[in-house]
């Protein structure tokens, strides 16, 4: 069982590693089309706030700063992205 | 002490080991509001001094015929002829836009393509419209428009026989503007039925816009050039940022409670990816 857990932790570690690279693919192929672009940067981004709340769930880890440094990292983000979508 | 204090700014605190200044929630929360107020102050310079921001874009009608035939070419089309015909109804829809300030292939008065095709006389059995705004090359323009399966469909119709471009500037939004009419068509009886003077449609024409009754001058300053490095920019001092705190940590050999490198760096990532791959220009 704690095997199982320490497999779980690991992969929630390196999920958002692992997958930035499609995310990038994406954003390559809709680069013509901004809004989509931007709907994609929202889904990285929840994505990211998701994985990151079971990351510290599971570490017990959790505080109120980490939230919210993590939502301040992903809304500065989609801010810069939304700047430019004129 | 003076200089451990301004590292700190960089680096996490040498005996609390706590996360550097401006990597500190409220770091993020004045970056935040500095990307809002660059955001708000765009909006009211196109407001009150609109022309002064914009894109100056060295796209001519006859590059874009160019490359629209050689992509038809790739796909064993026959080119199509340039007509006058549709060049001006590209022109007149292009002017519409600027002096009704609307970005569509309807108007807000109701007029709609083929009003502007008709009216410089050319009958027509098939005929078509791309719109592009805001690129900065003829090659962007086409790329975008073979990018998106309606605008390719358009390009690569062998139904077409002809075709007219009007390149030109202009205030939209608030913004220096440069519109790009793409108009298709196949004509009914062969050929022009009217004749068109090229002079009264060269984009170096000024247009009066609606309202605000400016001459058309290169745009000052590029408001997406400007976001787009400033992002960049931010996103990039970021990463490098939690890459230091990463290294230095393990450095020191210390563990510290907080928020995952890894997980900031993958998605730090991304946005920068999105960043640098958005493109100013817009098509419809």
């Amino acid at each position: 069982m704690m095997k199982k857990i320490k497999t779980l932790n690991l992969n929630l570690n390196w999920v958002l590693f692992l997958t930035a690279p499609l995310f990038i693919a994406v954003l390559f192929i809709f680069r013509f089309s901004p809004h989509i672009e931007f709907c994609v940067l929202i889904f990285t981004a929840l994505i990211y706030l998701a994985v990151a709340i079971l990351h510290h769930l599971k570490d017990k880890t959790l505080t109120l700063e980490i939230i919210i440094e993590y939502v301040l990292i992903a809304t500065l983000a989609l801010i810069i992205l939304q700047g430019l979508i004129l | 002490m003076k200089k451990i204090k301004f590292l700190h700014f960089f680096i996490p605190h040498s005996e609390t080991h706590q996360k550097a200044h401006l990597l500190s929630w409220h770091a993020l929360v004045i970056y935040m509001l500095l990307f809002m107020f660059l955001r708000v102050g765009i909006d009211l310079v196109d407001l009150y001094k609109p022309g002064v921001l914009g894109i100056n874009s060295n796209i001519t009608a006859e590059k874009v015929i160019q490359e629209t035939n050689l992509e038809r070419q790739k796909n064993g089309l026959t080119p199509l002829t340039e007509n006058q015909s549709l060049a001006h109804a590209a022109y007149l829809k292009a002017q519409n836009m600027f002096e009704e300030n609307y970005w569509a292939h309807f108007s807000p008065s109701g007029k709609d393509p083929w009003k502007f095709i008709s009216n410089t006389g050319y009958k027509f059995s098939y005929a078509g419209e791309n719109l592009a705004r805001n690129f900065y090359s003829s090659s962007d323009v086409i790329n975008a428009w073979m990018a998106s399966a309606s605008h390719r469909e358009n390009i690569l119709n062998p139904n077409y026989q002809d075709i007219g471009i009007a390149v030109v500037d202009g205030v939209l939004n608030g913004q220096t503007t440069t519109l790009v009419v793409q108009m298709f068509g196949k004509s009914s009886l062969g050929g022009n039925k009217i004749s068109v003077n090229p002079a009264d449609f060269t984009r170096t024409q000024p247009i009066l816009i609606a309202g605000v009754h400016n001459f058309v001058a290169d745009a000052k300053i590029d408001p997406f050039a400007v976001t787009k490095t400033l992002g960049t920019l931010f996103i990039l001092a970021v990463a490098m940022l939690f890459i230091l705190d990463f290294l230095i940590l393990k450095k020191r050999g210390v563990f510290r409670v907080s928020s995952h490198h890894l997980a900031h760096l993958s998605f730090l990532a991304v946005a920068a990816a999105s960043v640098i791959l958005t493109h100013a220009g817009e098509i419809l």
